[in-house]
């Protein structure tokens, strides 16, 4: 049987399609991921259409799909919604089956979710409320910095010295970049400003609670640099999700795939 | 001699020092070590975090009063009670000042605080020895006041951080460069608010840099912070109520009615010919918020709102407010 | 009556038609729900209620306060606004003949109820008073504009142990020309070694001395209230008054025992959390809400008994902390699953009888004392960890106020409390007036915790 997990975010939809044939464990049959339009629902089932055929099937083939991200709800054609956080303990899971913390950062939110030794979700953290200190944010600046996002990174490795942004407003953090960038600020330094900013909110939000291993997740983890100093703010090793912008849609073809197993049972 | 950490005017020191202890009230350096693990900063008052910082930094400090002036020190002060720290004492100081159950509720605390400083090692002194120890002070608050004509914005604040004990030199980083005003005569500004950290004393510098001179410091620190000269008569019968009848009538935003805080505010900014008025706020500071449209509303002459907290920004952005306000007001 | 179940508005008028045709009596204030929203109570669109015709009496007994206000005024009744105690003065002031207490903090639900058309909170920004503040800075707006209650002949206010926002709203407003008789009441404190100990209501412990200070303030909050009225406040005046005050709070312990414990549940969070809030200022027509109140109690006996209720079996069993400006949001943690097992709406001293074996204002100080807003934040958890395990919740939600000093310290503090001593999820979020734009986040949130407990419970 093919299950579907579908990650509609709100700057990417992910889909990752799984083979639960012969009670074997769930592999990976396909995945991709698109940037988000308005009309999530549509859009999420022709990114699912599409990842179908190129693998071979239909959507009668599928025996359940599980949908996630902030617009979970508007997927009709999913059979349950579960939300980012219950999916990225388990995407994380199937790669790191030790890991007791995510960190997670997004295009709107980031995220700090705590396991148990078991592997559930124990307790999580959540900003949503504030631009600063998600993927948006980076964006913001990538663009006021006249790069691409996946160029920032490269952009901030060549700092000698990070630049201090001291609001914890992404609106007024541009006002601040614009200002050091007319006072002569280096573009690297400011790029990895940024990103030291970043990772000192989620420090924040962390707090002291961070068990190891710490896995980092989400489309930002891509980011070049993020890593380490992400790890460093929070003062703990940080494992890389494989394609960690995929994982939350991981975790919920996974869900699907424990769905259906105990439907047929 | 053992340090008794204590957060507020209300405390008196000279109740302290009778009973063999050294009063200090710290002045606030540490501004950016104060943040508690996992506690967000939003909505927590910078100068509480700082208050713990500091006062948990120093070794000889045996006890800790908080004076729970306001909400959020109160529960900033659940943040000291763990079993490695010193023992911490939460003073309450009536908020209803003017009636008699609230001068007896102060002298309740007042005796609690002494058997406090007993049980941390201090000696419960006699009414002689707590006579002796408060007209010294007396004499210091007065000999301060005789400076108020002369002494202006930082040296004053400096010499009311020495009367409750922080001795240590001035090293609080200064306004950042800006020509200094030459001209002779200084536009006479009172400043106002809760307490002005010394890493904010920068404050008192710009406002110099740009043609003020604070002659009238009206915060926690300055001069609305000294308590009024003790009853001789009182001071002879029964000292720990002169005592208590002296520091609960300091005039404080927090008082309930607190009309008292603006008559006393209006009669000193007459006296010193005051031309303008910088309300100094901690960013969560509610009590002082709340107040801003009525002062500036009574204040008869120009107003500033200056809400400050730690972030890096903030000297840029209170600098550039000074400047258009002293700006405006030559 | 039909079975149990949370309806709409609309759904509730055409039952409420239905009703009136089959013989329900209903009390002066009775009436179709709809009518509120004619009057601007725009938010009761997008609530779901309880079905059943005691719950119909509480809404409207709810809506119907401001009338009831200017009725007192018409009818030359005293007027007492009491201000941030919450439970303790209204007890004196209807031991009174003649008089009606009421909270005007109450006026924070008024911008959510009237979707913000009633402008309370424009006119509370234009005072200087934000949104940095808690949102009970709508009160400030309802004394300005004079739209909503009766501008009252006493204000009685608490200060010294309470929130900053509440203190320097309640200061402004007396600035706007409202005298207020303030009476202080101090940060309890445990006693300390070899000082001797009084056992409040609530189980915490204080001294003496704090028990009679308060007792001492409550009797001069009795004199000006003597002095309004021109009545005496004696022991046989206050007994009755005690008595009457604690059938409310008796009423509510049993309702809330039930309400927290049958399986499925009984009554929604909504009717709930707006009943618990009768015992603290009566909606202004003590009498009446006791009858309101027992009505309820009628109908989540009788659904007990029978096994039936407006949720699923198995809700996920939450304990909740601090009340919401949102009623809606007590709706959505239905519609992900999520029921109340158990509350801290911030007035739990104002639910514990007052002990009428004592000399009546010492009995009422010890109540007073018992408020978890004036004590450690540390003693409030350990309360909630208490409570939470004896309603057997499964999760704890830490609802913050936006703008509420005591709200930026606590949340970290009973979280950690709760996850080490009873080691359920703890979830903290942020609930503001209106709360539709964050509506997806939350929702997020709560469901988010509603799939840890079932990940518990299968394992």
């Amino acid at each position: 049987m093919i299950v579907a997990g579908i990650d509609a975010g709100s700057r990417a939809v992910k889909v990752v399609l799984l083979s639960t044939d012969n009670g074997t464990e769930p592999g990976v049959l396909a995945s991709d991921l698109e940037d988000s339009s308005p009309d999530q629902a549509a859009h999420a089932q022709r990114v699912l259409d599409r990842v179908l055929q190129e693998a071979g099937h239909t959507m009668q083939d599928v025996g359940f799909v599980v949908a996630t991200g902030y617009a979970r709800h508007l997927l009709d054609f999913a059979d349950k919604a579960i939300t980012e956080i219950t999916c990225h303990a388990r995407g994380v899971q199937k790669h790191l089956p030790n890991t007791r913390s995510i960190i997670e950062i997004g295009g709107q939110d980031s995220k700090v979710i705590h396991l148990d030794a078991q592997g559930r979700v124990e307790d999580f953290t959540m900003n949503d409320r504030c631009a600063a200190g998600t993927g948006c944010f980076l964006e913001l600046v990538a663009r006021r910095l006249g790069v691409n996002l996946n160029e920032l990174g490269e952009l901030a490795e060549g700092s000698k010295q990070p630049a201090t942004i001291s609001s914890m407003c992404a609106v007024f953090a541009e006002t601040e970049i614009i200002g050091l960038l007319a006072g002569g600020q280096a573009p690297c330094d400011i790029a990895a400003g940024v990103q030291l900013a970043i990772a000192r909110r989620i420090a924040s939000m962390a707090g002291r609670r961070l068990t190891c291993p710490v896995v980092f997740t989400g489309g930002v983890a891509r980011t070049r640099g993020m890593r380490r100093v992400l790890s460093e703010a929070i003062d703990h090793p940080l494992a890389l999700s494989p394609e960690p912008q995929l994982t939350g849609a991981l975790g919920a073809a996974l869900l699907a795939a424990d769905h259906a197993r105990s439907t047929t049972i | 001699m053992p340090c008794v950490g204590y957060n507020s005017a209300y405390v008196p020191p000279e109740w302290i020092a009778a009973h063999q202890l050294q009063p200090w009230r710290p002045t606030l350096r540490i501004s950016d070590a104060a943040t508690r693990e996992g506690v967000s900063q939003d909505g927590c008052c910078s100068c509480a975090r700082a208050f713990v910082a500091e006062v948990s930094s120093r070794r000889d400090v045996v006890g800790i009063v908080v004076a729970a002036v306001c909400d959020q020190i109160r529960r900033v002060s659940e943040w000291l009670i763990d079993p490695s720290s010193p023992p911490v004492l939460l003073f309450h100081v009536p908020a209803t000042w003017q009636t008699s159950a609230a001068r007896q509720c102060y002298r309740d605390e007042l005796l609690r605080l002494g058997r406090f400083l007993e049980q941390i090692g201090g000696q419960s002194p006699t009414p002689q020895q707590l006579r002796h120890n408060m007209m010294d002070y007396d004499r210091e608050r007065q000999a301060m006041r005789a400076m108020f004509d002369d002494l202006r914005g930082r040296p004053h604040a400096d010499a009311v951080a020495k009367l409750h004990g922080d001795m240590t030199e001035d090293d609080s980083p200064a306004a950042p460069d800006h020509a200094t005003d030459e001209s002779a005569s200084h536009t006479p500004i009172a400043l106002l608010g809760s307490t002005v950290p010394r890493y904010q004393w920068w404050l008192y510098d710009a406002i110099e840099q740009h043609g003020g001179r604070v002659v009238l410091d009206a915060t926690d620190y300055g001069e609305r912070g000294l308590p009024r000269p003790f009853d001789a008569q009182l001071l002879a019968d029964d000292p720990l109520e002169a005592l208590a009848a002296a520091y609960l009538a300091m005039p404080h935003v927090r008082q309930r009615p607190n009309d008292g805080l603006f008559h006393w505010l209006h009669e000193r900014m007459a006296h010193r010919h005051v031309r303008g008025l910088i309300l100094r706020r901690n960013l969560w500071c509610d009590l002082w918020h709340a107040e801003v449209a009525r002062i500036k509303a009574s204040a008869c002459v120009p107003v500033l709102d200056l809400d400050l907290d730690v972030d890096a920004s903030a000297p840029q952005r209170a600098l550039g407010r000074i400047a258009a306000f002293m700006e405006m007001l030559h | 009556m039909g079975a149990p179940a949370v309806i709409s508005l609309q759904q509730w008028d055409r039952r409420h038609g239905e009703l009136c045709r089959a013989g329900m009596m209903e009390p002066s204030y009775g009436g179709p729900l709809g009518r509120h929203v004619q009057d601007g109570d725009l938010r009761l669109c997008e609530l779901q209620f309880d079905n059943s015709p005691a719950a119909l009496r509480l809404w409207n007994f709810l809506l119907s306060e401001e009338d009831r206000l200017h009725d007192a005024r018409m009818a030359g009744k005293c007027i007492v606004g009491t201000m941030k105690d919450l439970g303790t003065v209204p007890v004196l002031a209807y031991a009174l003949d003649n008089v009606v207490a009421f909270y005007p903090d109450g006026a924070w639900w008024t911008p959510c109820v009237m979707r913000h058309s009633d402008k309370l909170l424009r006119v509370a920004d234009s005072l200087g008073l934000d949104e940095s503040f808690c949102p009970v800075r709508a009160m400030a707006g309802a004394f300005v504009t004079g739209n909503h209650f009766p501008i009252p002949d006493m204000l009685l206010c608490s200060v010294g142990a309470v929130c900053d926002d509440f203190s320097a709203i309640a200061q402004r407003i007396e600035g706007l020309g409202h005298p207020i008789v303030w009476w202080e009441m101090p940060p309890r404190r445990s006693p300390a070694p070899g000082e001797p100990t009084v056992l409040l209501p609530t189980g915490f412990t204080v001294s003496p001395q704090q028990v009679a200070f308060v007792s001492r303030e409550l009797r001069r909050v009795a004199r000006a209230l003597e002095q309004l009225t021109g009545q005496r406040l004696d022991a046989t005046r206050l007994q009755r008054g005690f008595q009457q005050a604690n059938k409310v709070r008796q009423t509510l312990h049993e309702l809330r025992r039930l309400a927290y414990t049958v399986d499925p549940c009984p009554l929604p969070a909504l009717e709930m959390l707006i009943a618990e809030m009768l015992a603290i200022h009566f909606c202004s027509d003590q009498p009446e809400s006791l009858a309101v109140l027992e009505a309820l109690l009628d109908e989540v006996q009788q659904r007990a008994q029978e096994g039936v209720g407006v949720l699923e079996k198995d809700a996920v069993r939450v304990f909740w902390i601090n009340p919401v400006a949102d009623l809606r949001v007590m709706n959505l943690l239905e519609k992900v699953g999520g029921r109340i097992a158990g509350s801290d709406y911030m007035f739990c001293h104002a639910l514990e009888p007052i002990p009428q074996d004592l000399e009546p204002f010492e009995a009422l100080a010890r109540c007073a004392l018992s408020d978890p807003m004036v004590g450690t934040v540390g003693d409030r958890g350990q309360r909630a960890c208490q409570q939470a395990k004896d309603f057997g919740s499964e999760a704890v939600i830490i609802s913050r106020i936006p703008g509420a000093s005591h709200c930026a310290y606590e949340g970290d503090v009973i979280g950690k409390m709760i996850r080490r001593e009873l080691g359920l999820p703890v979830l903290e979020i942020e609930v503001p007036p209106i709360s539709d734009t964050v509506e997806p986040a939350l929702r997020t949130r709560l469901e988010a915790l509603m799939e840890i407990v079932h990940t518990r419970r299968r394992s």
